[in-house]
């Protein structure tokens, strides 16, 4: 008994990690009793962990925002790119309504990257699309094609350098700002009318070019 | 130990001995070391006898004596039924009082008994050392657990590329 030499209590930090040494069984089920948050953090440690905790799917990361560690990180998830992403990548009406993290289809939020350049085979914002980014408008040029908080003229769908060149966006037309506010709201409804009859009409050809996120992120109140 | 009071009869207090892999010879009570499936098995082979020493290469006497200090401690848990296996035992990482004290030892140690109930075969001392390691982990940064574990940030650059683009929300840490 005399002879307990506790060669533990000696050393405090190994020079090699334990935890990695040990056999993959076991780190595993370390790993199993781990939260969604902490194996995500400790899949960025090493190599080792970023390979044996699987990437986080569509369906996990979607019950992950819904926890107080994403809330009040202001995360949420993109379903094309599929990652938590902060708040400020996507467009308001992303984190609010249906596509809100109480909405009914928050597995169909994308975000403002993932809009802008689409997965092959995929339409998400159209050029001339303007989107309210934490209370700001921003457009997809539908002339230039560049992604700008530069709306000169609210529905005009071009950015304010190209609004400004001749004989492009509603040159002549937006006089005074009441009238293009009018102008606007009856602009988006008949067109509005105008994409349903169409749709109606080409009914297989249009869901490639109708952008129904378009219409979400519009607000004639603005 | 308190076996020498008790009657000889009784087979669960009866005392075997276990050589560590530095050749130290334990004496423990039967019914103590059968918290070991390992040893409760090699027993059930061996026969009723139990008089040889039961060889236990993998385990060093400072390790093995601490393991027997928790079968001591836990002897008289029932054992562990199947359907313990899934949900319930599995998902919670609340340790027991005494076993959080007994788990209150250097990271040497700690994976060490981690490796020795694993090879033992003590399914019930397994959980508490994963559990201990897991909660180790909990609400720690990359960077603590690196520093916690000592493990090296071994990432290529275009990895480490690939990952913060993955895991912005890990960027503010």
């Amino acid at each position: 008994m005399a002879s307990v030499t506790t060669t533990s209590t000696t050393t405090t930090k190994p020079s090699y990690s334990r935890l990695l040494a040990l056999p993959t069984e076991l780190q595993k089920d370390i790993i199993d009793l781990l939260s969604l948050p902490s194996k995500l953090t400790l899949r960025l440690t090493c190599h080792n962990f970023y390979t044996l905790i699987p990437r986080p799917t569509h369906r996990d990361l979607l019950a992950l925002e819904q926890t107080s560690w994403a809330t009040t990180r202001r995360l949420y998830t993109c379903m094309d790119c599929v990652r938590l992403r902060p708040a400020i990548r996507f467009a308001d009406a992303m984190r609010k309504g249906p596509k809100g993290l109480h909405g009914k289809e928050p597995h169909k939020r994308f975000c403002i990257d993932c809009g802008i350049h689409p997965k092959p085979r995929t339409t998400r914002y159209s050029p001339g699309a303007e989107i309210e980014v934490s209370g700001r408008r921003w457009v997809l040029c539908k002339l230039c094609r560049r992604f700008v908080e530069d709306v000169e003229c609210v529905g005009s769908g071009v950015c304010g350098k190209c609004h400004g060149r001749e004989g492009v966006g509603c040159v002549g037309r937006c006089a005074s700002v009441e009238e293009m506010m009018g102008m606007n709201t009856a602009y988006y409804g008949t067109s509005r009318a105008k994409w349903r009859s169409r749709r109606y009409d080409y009914e297989d050809e249009l869901p490639e070019c109708y952008d129904e996120q378009f219409w979400e992120c519009y607000d004639p109140a603005d | 130990m308190a076996a020498a009071s008790t009657s000889a009869v009784d087979p669960a207090k009866k005392m075997i001995m276990l050589t560590t892999s530095d050749n130290i010879d334990i004496k423990v009570e039967r019914e103590v070391a059968e918290r070991s499936i390992l040893i409760k098995n090699l027993l059930e082979d061996l026969g009723s006898e139990g008089d040889e020493p039961i060889p236990i290469p993998n385990v060093n006497e400072a390790v093995m004596k601490k393991v027997l200090e928790w079968c001591e401690q836990h002897r008289k848990d029932p054992p562990a039924t199947q359907d313990d296996d899934s949900d319930s035992r599995k998902k919670s990482t609340d340790i027991d009082e005494w076993d959080q004290k007994f788990m209150q030892v250097d990271q040497e140690m700690l994976f060490e008994i981690i490796l020795a109930a694993n090879y033992l075969d003590i399914k019930a001392l397994l959980d508490v050392g994963c559990k201990t390691v897991a909660n180790m982990i909990k609400g720690k940064s990359p960077d603590e657990i690196r520093k916690t574990f000592n493990i090296q940030n071994d990432f290529t650059p275009e990895e480490e590329d690939q990952i913060r683009r993955e895991n912005e929300w890990a960027e503010d840490r």
